[in-house]
């Protein structure tokens, strides 16, 4: 598992957080942290290196995920995939701004999710490994 | 018309322009008598230098005569010495011994005083015995003169002539010049021997005054060439006196000066150059300043007579261009010219030879008589006449006129003025006098007399001018408009003038009449100018107006009291509309609260939406989760079926949240997601071809998730049996409106419903759904024929 990409999941909601991690890690890749505020973000982030962020625009603390993808992208170039039910156009503009893999919409389908986060990782980045047999 | 020739005169006198090439003139003659003094004083200084040099030799050459003679009568002297020696020989050669033993003390005596004689000798028979001084001169004892070749010749030349003989100089043994002279001694006739002695050349020189002489350079030459002194004497073109010497011999001294004979002539040189070029610069002077001033003089002479003509002709101009006639007379009274204006004021062409009376009225002959008199005397005549026109017309003129002296004796000058014009203006402005309507006045500033009246006085006021002219306003004017009328008169002698002031003047008749006034003072003169306009029929029409107005006033007070009632109710339908306007503002405010409560509760609802997705999600989750446990394929399959349902219900809630009214869902967007959602989900690996023909019907919450759960049913169908054993499957999702129903199709190409299955009453979950949720909608809902599967659904729209 060392090899497996690693992801940084955050989401507020614990109980779909915990879905996403599961599924993350039938995927084959490795989530760093499951986090629910941009702040522990920032604060974690450069200490977790991830190779990808996965994060909910609703969060819960002061920051919401937009300017928590833009202050991080500030310290580093690390790709970030949103995840929302928020889909108002206001909201994905403003979510186009900060240059994101992709946008998905909460429910988020399971291919559509695999592919994203492929996409986003770096060619010479760790490819997820084949996940356990059944 | 007088152009400007007086500048140009002017500009002429000061202008030294043309005054240039004189100057130039004068320059170059002077700088050619400068050159010419020049080449003259350079000749004189040549020949001035000549004679100063010719003057200074002559001066020199006599100035070494006496000291060439010194040197020669000392020489004579010394040969006088050698005489002396042989007397002494003579007198004592007879007793033997006697000579030798007294030799020393003749020699001493001999030579005493005298420093140039170096050696005095006696050699008898020749050969040298006796020498004086003996110190230092042994070596010349024993001399064999006769034999001796140096001297050889010189002593039998002595021996021959018996006379003294003078070697040439040389150089002693002792040092210095020498030369010896000697003499053959007989003694009673027979030859002795030789008696000798040596001059020593610089000591005889030192016996002369020639060493006092530092102003010179001399030298001693023997046949043309210096033995002692400076050999390049010669050289320095030196004057000579002789220096005669015993048996005819000579020498000669030569001299010149020691600063050379440029120097000597040189102070008087620079003396006579600077004076004879002081001179030069003089006359040089003198000539340019003679030049310069005959031509100035020339020059100022010119512009004399220009300054003369062109006044002349100044004058001429005037005289021919000033609009008054202009006439000169002689003393007799005839006319000896008259200008152009002059001529054209009688009508004539020339006037010249015009006697007085054929220009002047007879009337006036005798005025002239008077100017002549009067300009005699020296004083100025004025006065006014008539003057006669060609055509025999007579018209007015004003003339001035005095005299003047002339070489030809006295001449009177007359300045006429043509007055027809003033004349004319006068007669008009009487008739204007005459004929207005005004009453026009000329009163005195002082007591307000009148001085003249119009005939207008008579019309308006009934008296005649002469009743008026002397008397003044006082006496006219109403006695209450008395007081007025004196501030408005002293007013305007401020110098202001009346405006339109009114007063009451009495008629002969005894009435009042109403008059307006203009005046004008005119200090200088002190009088006033006044003219009135009869308003007596302008001020009774006002004072009927002014009547008229009060009436008006009363009506109008009458008016103001019912404006005041008005304005009471006025007043009171004001207070009315302001409660009026604050009820409208009080619902308007009401209106506010009711929009900002509105858009709170949109708010309120959005976030409702959001959470129910929010929760909707969790459960989706939660099952997920479930199935984490689960490893049985069928059993993880229900458990993604009822994920994807429960995400169709979130669907149409995100869908809800994302509408403008927040009430209803497009069911062309909602179903086109779902469809993809699903497909993308379901499909795995093979390919599905959806085709959508949705169209745009909005759809409230109550029936979009029955609608949205039922379409998801038959999608997810189609998906899990269509597409087995296949690679490709086709899926169409109709959605029409039909007036108010809603008309839905889900059709595959599959293999198709299973021809022995009731879809009402079976076992799958799904269709039971699917039967419900038709129910639910109160639809009706169809399998069609195959090929294919194909499920169609018609339920009623329900406004919400």
């Amino acid at each position: 598992m060392s090899d497996a990409a690693s992801i940084l999941l955050v989401e507020d909601e614990r109980i779909i957080a915990l879905e996403m991690k599961v599924l993350l890690q039938r995927m084959g890749f490795r989530v760093a942290a499951s986090l629910s505020a941009g702040e522990q973000v920032l604060e974690q982030a450069p200490a977790l290196c991830p190779d990808l962020v996965l994060m909910d625009i609703m969060l819960a603390g002061e920051l919401d995920g937009i300017e928590t993808a833009r202050r991080l992208r500030r310290e580093r170039p690390v790709p970030v995939i949103f995840c929302t039910a928020y889909t108002d156009a206001a909201t994905m503009n403003r979510a186009r701004d900060v240059l994101p893999v992709a946008i998905l919409t909460k429910p988020v389908d399971r291919e559509t999710l695999r592919r994203a986060i492929l996409s986003g990782l770096d060619p010479g980045a760790a490819r997820p490994q084949d996940p356990a047999p059944g | 018309m007088v152009k400007p020739g007086g500048d140009n005169v002017i500009q002429d006198i000061s202008n030294d322009g043309p005054a240039m090439p004189g100057r130039g003139r004068a320059l170059l003659a002077a700088l050619a008598v400068c050159a010419v003094l020049c080449v003259g004083l350079s000749l004189a200084g040549r020949w001035h230098g000549e004679r100063v040099l010719d003057e200074e030799r002559r001066e020199l050459e006599e100035s070494i005569q006496a000291p060439a003679r010194f040197l020669s009568d000392t020489i004579f002297l010394r040969a006088g010495m050698l005489g002396a020696l042989e007397g002494f020989v003579q007198n004592t050669a007879l007793a033997p011994g006697r000579v030798e033993e007294r030799f020393q003390n003749i020699a001493g005596y001999l030579n005493y005083g005298s420093n140039d004689v170096r050696v005095l000798a006696l050699a008898p028979q020749g050969v040298v015995r006796m020498v004086f001084p003996l110190e230092s001169n042994e070596v010349a004892l024993g001399d064999d003169l006769l034999h001796d070749p140096k001297v050889r010749a010189d002593v039998e030349q002595a021996v021959a002539t018996g006379a003294v003989t003078l070697s040439a100089p040389y150089d002693l043994r002792q040092g210095g010049q020498g030369l010896v002279m000697r003499k053959a001694v007989t003694v009673d006739g027979r030859f002795w021997g030789l008696a000798a002695l040596v001059l020593g050349v610089p000591a005889l020189v030192e016996g002369t005054p020639l060493p006092n002489r530092t102003d010179i350079l001399f030298g001693l030459a023997r046949e043309g060439r210096i033995f002692y002194g400076d050999p390049d004497l010669a050289r320095a073109r030196p004057v000579v006196a002789p220096v005669p010497l015993p048996e005819g011999q000579g020498w000669e001294l030569w001299a010149v000066p020691r600063e050379g004979w440029a120097a000597r002539g040189a102070g008087s040189a620079r003396a006579f150059l600077a004076t004879g070029g002081a001179f030069v610069a003089l006359l040089t002077l003198l000539v340019y300043v003679f030049i310069r001033r005959t031509a100035l003089l020339r020059r100022v002479v010119e512009l004399t007579a220009l300054q003369a003509r062109t006044s002349e002709s100044l004058y001429r101009r005037v005289f021919d261009s000033v609009l008054d006639g202009i006439l000169i007379f002689d003393a007799r009274g005839r006319v000896l010219s008259a200008n152009p204006a002059a001529c054209a004021m009688h009508g004539q062409r020339s006037m010249e030879g015009f006697r007085p009376r054929d220009f002047i009225h007879p009337e006036s002959l005798r005025l002239f008589q008077e100017f002549l008199e009067t300009a005699s005397q020296g004083r100025e005549f004025h006065s006014q006449g008539r003057g006669l026109r060609a055509d025999g017309t007579v018209f007015p003129v004003e003339v001035r006129g005095t005299s003047f002296a002339l070489s030809g004796g006295q001449r009177y000058l007359a300045v006429v003025r043509d007055q027809s014009e003033q004349e004319r203006l006068r007669a008009e402005r009487e008739r204007f006098f005459a004929l207005t309507l005004d009453l026009v006045g000329v009163s005195d500033l002082d007591k307000g007399l009148f001085r003249q009246v119009n005939p207008a006085w008579t019309q308006v006021l009934g008296f005649e001018p002469e009743e008026i002219i002397g008397r003044p306003w006082q006496e006219f004017v109403h006695p209450e408009d008395q007081a007025a009328t004196q501030a408005a008169i002293r007013e305007a002698a401020q110098g202001a003038g009346l405006r339109g002031f009114v007063n009451r003047w009495r008629t002969k008749g005894g009435d009042w009449r109403w008059l307006s006034w203009n005046a004008q003072p005119d200090r200088a003169l002190g009088v006033a100018y006044a003219v009135a306009r009869d308003v007596t029929g302008e001020r009774l029409a006002a004072q009927k107006l002014r009547a008229a107005n009060e009436e008006l006033a009363a009506m109008n007070e009458e008016l103001t009291s019912s404006n005041e009632e008005m304005a009471a109710l006025n007043e009171e339908m004001t207070s009315t509309n302001e409660e009026l306007l604050a009820e409208i503002s009080r619902r308007s405010g009401a209106e506010d609260l009711l929009r900002a409560s509105l858009a709170e509760k949109e708010v309120l609802l959005k976030e409702l939406h959001h959470r129910v997705k929010n929760n909707l999600q969790v459960v989706s989750s939660l099952l997920g989760l479930q199935a984490g446990s689960v490893t049985d394929p069928a059993a993880l399959a229900l458990f993604e079926e009822g994920k994807n349902r429960i995400a169709s219900m979130a669907l149409v809630h995100e869908e809800l949240y994302r509408s403008d009214d927040l009430s209803r869902v497009d069911l062309r967007q909602y179903l086109e997601k779902l469809a993809r959602r699903l497909a993308g989900s379901l499909a795995r690996d093979a390919a599905v071809d959806l085709a959508l023909d949705l169209e745009s019907i909005l759809l409230s919450v109550d029936t979009a998730i029955p609608c949205g759960l039922l379409v998801n049913e038959l999608v997810t169908n189609a998906l899990k049996h269509g597409l087995a054993g296949r690679e490709v499957l086709r899926l169409a999702v109709r959605a029409r409106r039909e007036q108010d129903r809603v008309l839905l199709r889900v059709a595959d190409d599959g293999p198709g419903f299973p021809a022995h299955l009731d879809f009402r009453n079976t076992e799958s979950l799904g269709m039971q759904l699917v039967v419900h949720l038709a129910e639910q909608l109160q639809g009706v809902l169809e399998l069609e024929p195959g090929p294919g599967c194909a499920f169609s659904l018609s339920f009623p729209l329900r406004e919400p």
